[in-house]
C-alpha cells in the first residue's frame, strides 16, 4: 500500500534525485507496516507527519550547506543573532504577532487536544503488564452456519479446548462480568460490578494482589468455598480501608464470600467500573453446553510468539474443529484480537476522524499564517532585498523568514498546549457518553512532543512559502523599484490565491464532516422508536437466590412490589419487565413455530424473549398493530399467550396471519421444551439497544406465565413506571417502598427512560459538536483569509482601477473584478474540497446514520455555506474600490 | 573526536551500518537498531542527511540494490563502513576511553 500521494509527492520535490527512489521506497513500506499496527486513518496521520519532518529536515540540510558553502554549517552565532532578530520583530508588531499566534494557538491546540485523547484512549496500554501482548479471544459466526455474528463470545467447552491445543500463548484464562449485590454488613446494600473469571486470568493479566492472595486452582472448581478479591478503590471508599476486612465474610447474592485479598490500587480488570473478582466456576470433567456462548476469554502471548503465529495457529485449530465437530463449528470459528483494540473498537473511527478533522483546521490554520507571513514579507521586502543585495545568500534569507515563524508558532504551541490541557480537562470532566478510559487523558510526555512535533510541522508549513518567496526574489528588483507589481509581486500574489484555495478546501472540507454529522444526528433523534419515553421512571430490582430460591417466591414479591408501586401517589401505572429500551436487554432465545420442524437445531428461529407485565407495554405506549394487548386474565392458570413484533412477523410469518400461530421456546439437552404459547397481538418493533439499531425479531410474554413458559422466573427485573409529575421526584418514595419490603435490596440505576435514550445519543452528539467548532474556526480562518488576499490585490490595484473609474467605468465592471479576484481561488478550493470529500466518504460512512457520505444535498449547502462566507468576505474591499477616488488614487503613487 | 570530527549521532549511525552489515544496513532497519540498542527514537530523515553528510566524508559509501517488489519495485539504499570510516571509529573510541580513564571513581560518587 502506497503512503498518500501528497507525501509523496512533497518527498518526490525535496528529495537529492539521487536519493528519491529508496526514500519513496521507505516511506511506502514504512507506511504499509504502520497501516496493519494502526489503521488506516492514524498511519496516513503518521505517515504525513514524518514525510514532513523528513521534507524539512532535508531542506534545512540543504539551505545550511548553501549557506554556509564549504563550511556546511551555520555559526551558532549567526542562528542566534537572527533568532533575537525575529524575536525583537515580534515585539515590536504586537499586533500583527498577537493574531498570528492566536491562530496558530487554535490550530496547534484543536490538534494537540484530539491527539490527547487519541493518546488516552487508543494509544496508551492498558494498566497491565505488557498489555500489548494480551489478545481477545472471541468466536464469530459466518453464513455457512446458518447466522451471521462478528462477534460472539465463546463458550466454556470451547475456551477449554483451545487453552489445552494452544501453543503459542502463554496462559489463557475465562471470565465474565456480573452484577453482584452486596448485602450483610454496616453499610447499605449495594449493587456492583463484579467478574467471575477462571484462576489462570490473573496469570494472564499479571495481576498481584496488595494484600492476602488470588484464587487457587481448587477454588475455580464447582463446589469450591466462594471466595472473593477486592478492588483496592472499593476496598478504600466502602471499608475505608480496613485491613480486618480480610478474612471476613462479604455477602454477595446472599452466599458469603471469604475476603482473601486486596488487588493492587489502579488495576481493574476487564472495566474500569469493576470492584470484585469471584471464582468462574469451571469443571473440566463437565463443562458444560459448547452451543452455551456465555464467557469471555483472553490470553497472553508467549514470548517470541507474534499475533500472527497465534493468528496462523488458530487458524489450523479451526480447520481441525470444523472436522471433528461439524455440528458446532462449520462457519463458528475462534479468532483473536489485539485486547486493546477490541476494547476501543467502537470509539477508534469517531477518534480517527477527529484526529483527522483538527489536521485540516491546523492546514487551514498554517495557510492562513503562511498567507499573513507573505503579506508581511512585503513590508520586510526592502530589508530582505537590501541584505540580499549586500550578499547574504538565499538560505540566511529564508533563515530569517524561519526564525521570525519559530519564534511565532512556538509561542502559539505553548499557548495552543494550553488550550488543549483545558479541552481534556473539560472533556473528562463532562464524560461524554461511553467513552472507556477517560482517566487516561491527561496531558504526558507523549502529547508534549506531539504539540513539539506539530509546532515544528506547522513552522515548516507557514514558513515554506514566505520562505521561498523571500529568497526567491530579485535584489535589485526591490532596492531599485520600490515597488511591489512585478513578475515576483505577481507570484506572490498567485502563491496567496493558491493558499486561500488550500483554506477553502479545508474549510469544506470540514463543513461537509460537520454538515453530515449533524444531520445524521438529526435523523437519529428523529427515528421512531415505537414507544414513548416521556414521564417513565425506571429502576432495576434484583433477587439474590440465597434469599429467594423458589420461583414462586420471586414471582409474589415482584408483583407485590408492582401492585404497592401502584399505589404509590404520582404513580399513574406500574409494572414489572425484563426489558426496558435503552436500559435493561435481553438475550436471543431459540423458538419451535408449531407446524414446522427446522432442518436442524441451529437452524430454528431465533427471537429476543422477553416476560413483561401486561401493563408495561402499555406504559411505554407501544403500539398493538394486530390481536389484543396482554390483560389481567393472562395469569398463570389461563391460555399461555404471546405478542410478537413486526420483526418477527416478516422474519418468520411473512405472507401469513401471524395471530393464531402457535410457538414455544426450544429446550435444550438439560430442559425439555417448554408450553406453546398462542400469539394473540402484534406490536410496533421497539428499538431496544440504540435508536441507530433496527428491532431484532421479539417475543414478549406475560411475566406471570413464564415459570410455565420459560421454566424459570427471571430474578433480574425492571420495575417502570408512568407518573403523573416529574419521574425523578418518586426515586425516594420508590426506594423507600422496597426498603420497606426488603432492607437487603438495593434499587439500581433508577434513571428516566428519557436520559437512558439521551445517553445512547451523547456519543454522536459530541462528535458533531466538535466537528461543527472545528467547520466554524475553519469557516472563520477562511473568511478571514479571502479577505487578506482580496485587501491586499484592491490595494495593488488601486492605480487600475483609478484610471479606470478615471476613464469612466461604472461601478458594476469594478465590482465584478474585484469579486472575480476573490472567487476563482474560492471557486478551486470548493472543486478540490469537493473531490477529496468524495475520496474520503469511506471513513465518515460508518458514524453515519441515515445520511450518505456523499449526500448531495450537504455537499451543495457546504459549496453555498462557503460560498456565502467568500462573497460576504469580499464586501470590505469591494467598497474600498468602489468608493475609490480616481484623483486619490491616481496621486498616491 | 578524530580528525573528521564524527558527531555523536555520525558515531551512532556508523555503529548501526556495522552492526547490520552490508547486507542488512538501510535506513529503515538503521533506525530500528538504534531503537533497539539505545532507546532512541531516531527519526529516518535524521538518519537519511546523516548517512549523506558520512558518504561525503568518505566514511561510508552506498548502493541501490535489485528492485524489490514488496516495495513496489522500488530499489532499497543500503550502505557499509569504508576503511576510513572505521579509523574514525577507532579514532573517536579511543579518544572516548582515554578520556574515561580515572573517572570511575567520580562516577560513583553520587
Amino acid at each position: 500500500m502506497s503512503a498518500p500521494v501528497w507525501s509523496r509527492v512533497l518527498l518526490r520535490c525535496v528529495a537529492p534525485r539521487r536519493r528519491r527512489e529508496d526514500m519513496l521506497g521507505d516511506l511506502d513500506e514504512v507506511h504499509h507496516k504502520r497501516r496493519r499496527s494502526i489503521g488506516p486513518v492514524l498511519a496516513w496521520f503518521a505517515t504525513g507527519v514524518e514525510s514532513l519532518a523528513i521534507a524539512g529536515t532535508l531542506l534545512l540540510a540543504r539551505w545550511r550547506y548553501r549557506a554556509g558553502g564549504e563550511g556546511a554549517r551555520l555559526s551558532p552565532g549567526t542562528l542566534f543573532g537572527d533568532l533575537r532578530d525575529a524575536f525583537r520583530g515580534v515585539l515590536r508588531r504586537p499586533l500583527f504577532s498577537a493574531v498570528v499566534i492566536g491562530t496558530l494557538a487554535i490550530g496547534i491546540g484543536a490538534t494537540t487536544a484530539i491527539f490527547t485523547v487519541v493518546n488516552g484512549i487508543l494509544l496508551q496500554p492498558l494498566p497491565y503488564e505488557q498489555s500489548d501482548r494480551l489478545v481477545r479471544i472471541l468466536s464469530r459466526f459466518e453464513p455457512a452456519s446458518g447466522v451471521e455474528f462478528d462477534r460472539f463470545a465463546p463458550s466454556i467447552p470451547e475456551y477449554l479446548d483451545y487453552r489445552d491445543q494452544n501453543s503459542t500463548l502463554s496462559a489463557v484464562g475465562a471470565y465474565r462480568v456480573v452484577s453482584a449485590t452486596i448485602t450483610a454488613d454496616e453499610h447499605t446494600p449495594e449493587r456492583t460490578q463484579a467478574v467471575q473469571l477462571t484462576p489462570s486470568t490473573f496469570e494472564v493479566v499479571g495481576a498481584e494482589p496488595s494484600r492476602g492472595r488470588v484464587f487457587t486452582e481448587s477454588e475455580g472448581l464447582p463446589g469450591a468455598t466462594p471466595v472473593v478479591l477486592l478492588a483496592a478503590e472499593y476496598w478504600r471508599s466502602r471499608y475505608g480501608a480496613d485491613p480486618a476486612v480480610l478474612g471476613q465474610d462479604l455477602h454477595i447474592d446472599g452466599v458469603p464470600h471469604e475476603v482473601i485479598g486486596i488487588m493492587a490500587s489502579g488495576f481493574r480488570f476487564p472495566r474500569e467500573d469493576v470492584n470484585l473478582w469471584i471464582p468462574l466456576p469451571v469443571d473440566p470433567a463437565n463443562p458444560g453446553s459448547r452451543a452455551a456462548h456465555s464467557i469471555d476469554a483472553i490470553g497472553r502471548l508467549e514470548d517470541g510468539e507474534s499475533m500472527e503465529s497465534a493468528a496462523a495457529e488458530m487458524d489450523a485449530l479451526m480447520a481441525a474443529w470444523a472436522e471433528d465437530l461439524p455440528e458446532f463449528h462449520v462457519g463458528h470459528p475462534l479468532y483473536l484480537t489485539p485486547f486493546l483494540q477490541d476494547m476501543v473498537r467502537e470509539l477508534r473511527p469517531a477518534l480517527q476522524i477527529l484526529l483527522g478533522a483538527s489536521a485540516f483546521v491546523l492546514l487551514v490554520v498554517c495557510s492562513n499564517v503562511a498567507s499573513i507571513m507573505l503579506a508581511r514579507g512585503e513590508d520586510r521586502g526592502r530589508e530582505l532585498a537590501l541584505r540580499s543585495a549586500l550578499g547574504a545568500p538565499r538560505g540566511r534569507i529564508a533563515q530569517l523568514v524561519l526564525g521570525e515563524c519559530l519564534v511565532l508558532s512556538s509561542a502559539g504551541g505553548a499557548l495552543g498546549l494550553g488550550l488543549a490541557w483545558v479541552f481534556a480537562a473539560g472533556l473528562v470532566a463532562l464524560q461524554p457518553g461511553g467513552m472507556p478510559r477517560l482517566a487516561e487523558v491527561q496531558l504526558d510526555g507523549a502529547v508534549l512532543w506531539f504539540a513539539f512535533g506539530v509546532t515544528l510541522v506547522a513552522t515548516v508549513l507557514c514558513a515554506l512559502v514566505p520562505a521561498l518567496a523571500a529568497s526567491s526574489r530579485a535584489p535589485a528588483e526591490l532596492v531599485f523599484s520600490g515597488d511591489t507589481r512585478t513578475t515576483a509581486g505577481r507570484y506572490r500574489v498567485a502563491a496567496r490565491r493558491s493558499l486561500v484555495a488550500v483554506e477553502v478546501a479545508m474549510a469544506f472540507m470540514l463543513v461537509v464532516g460537520a454538515g453530515l454529522l449533524a444531520r445524521s444526528f438529526f435523523e437519529l433523534t428523529a427515528v421512531d422508536p415505537g414507544f414513548d419515553a416521556s414521564g417513565v421512571l425506571l429502576a432495576g430490582i434484583h433477587l439474590p437466590e440465597a434469599d429467594y430460591p423458589d420461583d414462586e417466591q420471586v414471582r409474589q414479591f415482584l408483583q407485590e412490589l408492582e401492585r404497592r408501586a401502584d399505589n404509590l401517589p404520582g404513580v399513574a401505572t406500574a409494572a414489572m419487565t425484563t426489558l426496558a429500551p435503552m436500559y435493561s436487554w435481553r438475550g436471543w432465545s431459540r423458538f419451535q413455530i408449531d407446524g414446522r420442524v427446522p432442518d436442524t437445531d441451529e437452524a430454528a428461529p431465533q427471537a429476543r424473549f422477553s416476560p413483561v407485565a401486561p401493563g408495561f407495554l402499555e406504559i411505554i405506549r407501544a403500539r398493538l398493530l394486530e390481536g389484543r394487548p396482554f390483560g389481567d386474565a393472562d395469569t398463570r392458570g389461563a391460555e399461555h399467550v404471546a405478542l410478537v413484533n413486526v420483526e418477527f412477523v416478516r422474519r418468520y410469518f411473512a405472507g401469513q396471519q401471524a395471530v393464531g400461530q402457535r410457538i414455544r421456546l426450544q429446550g435444550s439437552s438439560t430442559a425439555p421444551a417448554m408450553v406453546w404459547m398462542t400469539v394473540v397481538g402484534v406490536i410496533d418493533d421497539l428499538r431496544t439497544y440504540s435508536l441507530d439499531r433496527q428491532a431484532d425479531p421479539s417475543v414478549y410474554s406475560p411475566m406471570a406465565q413464564t415459570r410455565d413458559t420459560a421454566n424459570s422466573m427471571e430474578r433480574s427485573a425492571t420495575l417502570a413506571i408512568r407518573t403523573e409529575g416529574s419521574p425523578t421526584a418518586l426515586v425516594e418514595p420508590v426506594r423507600q417502598l422496597l426498603q420497606r419490603l426488603d432492607p437487603e435490596l438495593p434499587l439500581i440505576a433508577p434513571t428516566t427512560l428519557e436520559r437512558a435514550v439521551n445517553e445512547t445519543l451523547a456519543r454522536p452528539r459530541f462528535i458533531a459538536r466538535l466537528l461543527g467548532l472545528f467547520a466554524l474556526v475553519g469557516l472563520a480562518l477562511g473568511a478571514s483569509g479571502i479577505y487578506g488576499v482580496l485587501a491586499y490585490s484592491t490595494a495593488q490595484r488601486t492605480r487600475e482601477i483609478g484610471i479606470r473609474k478615471a476613464l469612466g467605468a461604472q461601478a458594476q465592471p469594478v465590482v465584478l473584478l474585484v469579486v472575480r479576484e476573490g472567487m476563482i481561488p474560492v471557486a478551486v478550493g470548493l472543486v478540490a474540497g469537493t473531490i477529496i470529500s468524495i475520496g474520503l466518504r469511506e471513513f465518515l460512512a460508518s458514524l453515519l446514520y441515515g445520511v450518505s457520505a456523499t449526500d448531495p444535498a450537504t455537499l451543495l449547502g457546504a459549496v453555498l455555506v462557503l460560498g456565502c462566507v467568500a462573497l460576504l468576505a469580499c464586501l470590505g474591499p469591494v467598497l474600498r474600490a468602489v468608493r475609490l477616488d480616481p484623483l486619490v488614487a491616481l496621486r498616491s503613487d | 573526536m578524530g580528525k573528521h570530527g564524527l558527531g555523536e549521532f555520525e558515531f551512532i549511525v556508523l555503529l548501526a551500518v556495522l552492526r547490520l552489515g552490508p547486507d542488512a544496513a538501510n535506513p529503515i532497519a538503521i533506525v530500528e537498531d538504534i531503537r533497539a540498542h539505545s532507546g532512541r527514537r531516531g527519526q529516518r530523515a535524521a538518519v537519511y542527511v546523516t548517512l549523506q553528510r558520512l558518504e561525503q566524508k568518505g566514511l561510508v559509501a552506498s548502493w541501490l540494490a535489485r528492485p524489490d517488489d514488496a516495495r513496489g519495485g522500488k530499489r532499497r539504499r543500503f550502505a557499509r563502513v569504508l576503511p576510513a570510516g572505521l579509523r574514525a571509529m577507532r579514532e573517536a573510541r579511543a579518544t572516548l576511553e582515554g578520556m574515561w580513564q580515572g573517572l570511575d571513581a567520580a562516577l560513583e560518587a553520587e
